[in-house]
């Protein structure tokens, strides 16, 4: 039985039952993951996974039940153990019932393309490719530990619902994240992790664009290894693309109508609001090239983008089905399951500022004085009151309009709601990463896509304790 | 049945000639109720069971996970194929019979036979009570149980089957008061049924209310800052547990020998803890569970470690035992679909015996942490951190004064513990991390080596 005819057995099945709407999500993924640390393989692992979540409305209430089986009698089971759910959520919700938005119903295949398909390459083939890239990598001197991981995922996903749709997609996806510590004279170890990937399989890393990447990695880690600490301060700031998509990523958890529904968001009411200055245009587009890349996400809307800031202007939030029903308003494309065995949420795809007019050089003439903050460790934000940190894996000084020292043991912090006034310019080209994002224990991939951004001031603060931080005239936080 | 698919596939791995196989499997079941706005708003139902095998070939070692067992044959050819294709190379072979089991361990079944239609009334009754209790505006969470079996076999004839329950909740409340909004948070773990959901509740929206009149405090560092179980514990989660794996690559394992923590601390990974999240009775590769002191007198004992792993061990002291198959930021965080790695279970800091005083007259005047976020970015190699604090309180003569805005507190967790005036609290508590595999039991701590910065 293929499992197209599974899911059109599911739906059929859940039809003759008393559900209001029905819909069913089928995966069949193959992943693989070869690491290398320290000269060694660490790590030859193959995953095949299939799995089934089925979700249906009852009297407007949502039940839902998934399995990593797929035999007759599990399908049966996953339908029952839905439709029971949805009926005792029915019994004891009080509140207004569900209402889907409308969606147009859609029967279509459609599949990403590579030159090297995950499924049938042999593990000589990545073990060749990684031992290259460690080759080449591993005559730094300053290298503690370094860590390859080579991650490959070729994924069928299938979509079915009671109101018609019928859709197949095919993704595929590779990605290489470099991770080493390293250290200098004070022996005091930096991190350094970053990752290369997109939409195919590891052609991508035999391109100009790859090696461009492994040797700016290569050149920073002396440097990184030497780098000083840094004074706290308040400053200018340029973010690179990574920490600009991070600032970017944790504003817009803030613009996902779940949050703002629930009220853990202050920006219900806001959209028409000045938020940010006349440079910022945000956009979320599941269709645009990168990590966070799909065909249709995983309630059957098609792919589309959406203009959350323009200009500095609120414009939209991000929606599910369900979200954009009870605001009355078009889903956007972002709801997004980790896979099938759990049900969709309002996710970020590709999130990214749109670029401006900037060269980096006029940056950082326009910054004069101030910090290059490069490549993120990490963060976290708080989207009810605003706060937010970034911690960055390096810097460079901004002397006189140009880099100088590099700098380490710093995070960026300021809050959400006011970060953004503080923008003056963005460069006209794009970088794009692969990263992943959690949200209530589930992990999807999402394109970290960004231009550089520089702010005219922004906290920062050391990470290294033993260092007094300074007092800092934090005028952006307060309660809101 | 799962035990048919592993003797399939010992079969099959001697057929096609592979040195050793480790067979893993685990069946899981997972409700879940989740309330969003005050009703529940999802009840998910969810099963989840699959394979994992290690094979080892001309001293060469894979790893393959698949959940469609009845595919066996064709998963050990890959498993073959990948081992042969290795550059993994291990010496010595998977853990020998003398940790066998031969009967069936079920383990801490309290809450296997709970359906989810009890769950669900037990919590709508507590539910429709709060909605009539203004003025709460918003209470969010959920409630899960969760039942694995697992069972792990090798080729050297080791037969290990476990079943086990566990619960965890997380509710999340919202009070508006005129124009002030707080927010109040409560959490459980525990393997027995949980009776007591109003006491749950009314802890998040207690907490909500407490956040009122918060001020801003100054910057720098003060006399002293104790914190909460939850706030060390997350800390130490992120900042400092994962330098006791062997293979972490913590800059501090070359120190560790002479690393002089305060003298009072004893931290003790315990996969048998009574009653905790990560008890089991043997690890991911069949070791079987027992206490493992990793710190004593203050001075390093050991560090944690599993039969195969990514890094040849070069700690001459390492247990063996502490193998699990984990991620982060999911909810799944044990799966048979992760490569076994090395991690802590339960990681105890071991309470004083006496108590004398209440800890916030030892504290007198300074701040109290009770719940921080942003722990996940701390650095384990160094073992500086830069948290947020989402609920914290100033003291005044040992008493609480009034809640404090947020802030950000930085320090360094190596600093902290070996600092001779850390004052370590009388009463365990158990703090599971949410997304993450880890679980730490502490009591509070009171330290003076953490800064405040705005």
């Amino acid at each position: 039985m293929t499992l197209s005819s599974t899911a059109s057995d599911v739906i059929n099945y859940a039809l003759k039952t008393d559900a209001d709407y029905v819909d069913v999500r089928i995966e069949n993924t193959f992943s693989n993951y070869v690491g290398l640390r320290n000269n060694s393989i660490c790590g030859v692992n193959t995953n095949l996974q299939k799995s089934i979540g089925v979700r249906v409305l009852y009297k407007n209430c949502w039940g839902f039940a998934s399995s990593s089986s797929l035999d007759n009698s599990s399908i049966k089971r996953i339908v029952d153990d839905a439709i029971k759910c949805a009926k005792k959520t029915a019994a004891n919700n009080s509140k207004p019932p569900i209402q889907l938005a409308k969606i147009s119903s859609r029967k279509t295949s459609v599949s990403d393309s590579c030159e090297k398909d995950p499924q049938f390459l042999e593990q000589k083939d990545r073990i060749t490719l990684l031992n290259n890239i460690n080759k080449k990598t591993s005559s730094v001197k300053e290298i503690n530990v370094l860590d390859l991981k080579l991650l490959e995922n070729h994924t069928q996903k299938l979509f079915l619902n009671s109101e018609g749709s019928e859709i197949e997609q095919i993704l595929i996806r590779a990605s290489l994240f470099l991770g080493s510590s390293v250290s200098g004279s004070s022996n005091f170890q930096k991190i350094r992790s970053v990752g290369f990937g997109g939409v195919g399989g590891i052609e991508l890393f035999e391109k100009n664009d790859f090696d461009k990447f492994h040797d700016s990695f290569i050149k920073t880690l002396p440097e990184i290894a030497h780098a000083k600490l840094i004074k706290p301060k308040e400053q200018p700031v340029i973010l690179n693309e990574e920490m600009g998509w991070n600032l970017c990523h944790e504003f817009c958890h803030a613009v996902e109508a779940d949050l703002i529904l629930s009220d853990l968001s202050p920006l219900n009411n806001q959209i028409g609001s000045k938020i940010g200055s006349e440079q910022v245009t945000i956009i979320d587009d599941a269709s645009f090239k990168g990590y966070g890349e799909y065909y249709f996400d995983d309630e059957g809307v098609k792919a589309s983008g959406t203009l959350i800031i323009e200009d500095g202007i609120l414009f939209d939030f991000l929606q599910t089905r369900e979200t954009a029903g009870e605001s009355n308003v078009i889903p956007t494309s972002n709801g997004r399951a980790e896979s099938a065995l759990y049900y969709p949420q309002v996710r970020q795809s590709n999130t990214f500022f749109e670029p401006g007019n900037y060269t980096f050089e006029e940056l950082l003439e326009v910054t004069r004085n101030g910090l290059y903050v490069c490549d993120s460790f990490g963060g976290n934000a708080d989207t009810i009151h605003g706060n937010f940190q970034l911690d960055a894996q390096y810097g460079r000084k901004i002397e006189k309009g140009e880099l100088s020292d590099f700098v380490t043991g710093f995070s960026i912090v300021g809050n959400l709601y006011t970060v953004l006034g503080d923008i003056n310019g963005m460069t006209k080209d794009l970088g794009s990463f692969p990263s992943y994002c959690g949200k209530n224990g589930q992990r999807v991939s999402v394109g970290a896509i960004s231009p550089q951004v520089s702010l005219k001031r922004m906290s920062v603060i050391s990470n290294i304790a033993q260092r007094q931080i300074r007092k800092i005239d934090f005028t952006g936080m307060k309660e809101i | 049945m799962i035990e048919l698919f592993a003797e399939e596939a010992m079969k099959i791995s001697h057929a096609i000639g592979l040195d050793a196989i480790e067979v893993f499997l685990q069946k899981k079941n997972l409700k879940r109720i989740e309330i969003r706005k005050g009703v529940i708003k999802n009840i998910i139902e969810q099963e989840r069971s699959g394979i994992a095998l290690r094979s080892i070939l001309n001293n060469q070692l894979s790893f393959v996970s698949s959940n469609s067992p009845e595919h066996i044959k064709e998963i050990v050819e890959l498993s073959a194929q990948n081992a042969r294709d290795s550059s993994q190379i291990v010496k010595g072979n998977f853990i020998d019979k003398k940790y066998i089991t031969p009967v069936q361990n079920i383990r801490d079944n309290n809450l296997i036979d709970i359906t989810i239609e009890e769950l669900c009334e037990r919590i709508s009754e507590i539910l429709i009570s709060i909605e009539k209790s203004k003025p709460v505006k918003n209470l969010d969470g959920d409630v899960i149980v969760e039942t694995e079996e697992r069972l792990i076999a090798n080729s050297e004839r080791m037969w290990k089957r476990e079943v086990g329950t566990r619960m965890k909740a997380n509710i999340l409340t919202t009070i508006q008061v005129g124009d002030f909004i707080g927010m109040g948070s409560s959490h459980l773990a525990s393997r027995q049924l949980f009776e007591n959901w109003q006491i749950l509740f009314n802890s998040s929206i207690k907490t909500a209310y407490s956040q009122q009149s918060r001020k801003k405090i100054s910057t720098g560092r003060p006399k002293g800052i104790m914190l909460s179980p939850e706030a060390a514990g997350q800390i130490l989660a992120f900042a400092f547990i994962p330098s006791f794996s062997y293979i972490s690559g913590s800059q501090y394992h070359e120190s560790f020998n002479t690393c002089k923590f305060n003298s009072n601390l004893q931290l003790i990974d315990d996969p048998t803890y009574n009653g905790a999240q990560n008890t089991f009775s043997f690890d991911d590769e069949g070791y079987p569970s027992k206490p493992r002191v990793v710190v004593s007198g203050g001075k390093c004992k050991r560090l944690l470690g599993m039969n195969f792993s990514c890094t040849e061990n070069q700690w001459k002291d390492v247990y063996l035992g502490n193998c699990y198959r984990v991620t982060s930021l999911n909810l799944d965080t044990r799966s048979y679909v992760y490569a076994p790695t090395v991690t802590a279970s339960n990681f105890v800091v071991k309470a004083r015996k006496s108590i004398t005083t209440n800890l916030f007259d030892e504290l007198g005047n300074g701040i109290y942490v009770k719940e921080i976020s942003g722990a996940q970015d701390a650095n384990y190699f160094t073992g500086d951190f830069v948290v947020s604090v989402v609920e914290g309180y100033e003291i005044k003569n040992g008493e609480i004064i009034n809640p404090i805005m947020p802030c950000f507190i930085s320090g360094n967790i190596y600093r902290i513990l070996e600092d001779p005036t850390l004052i370590i609290g009388s009463v365990l508590q158990e703090v599971t991390i949410p997304a993450t595999p880890m679980n730490v039991i502490m009591p509070d701590l009171i330290t003076s080596r953490m800064t405040i910065s705005i």
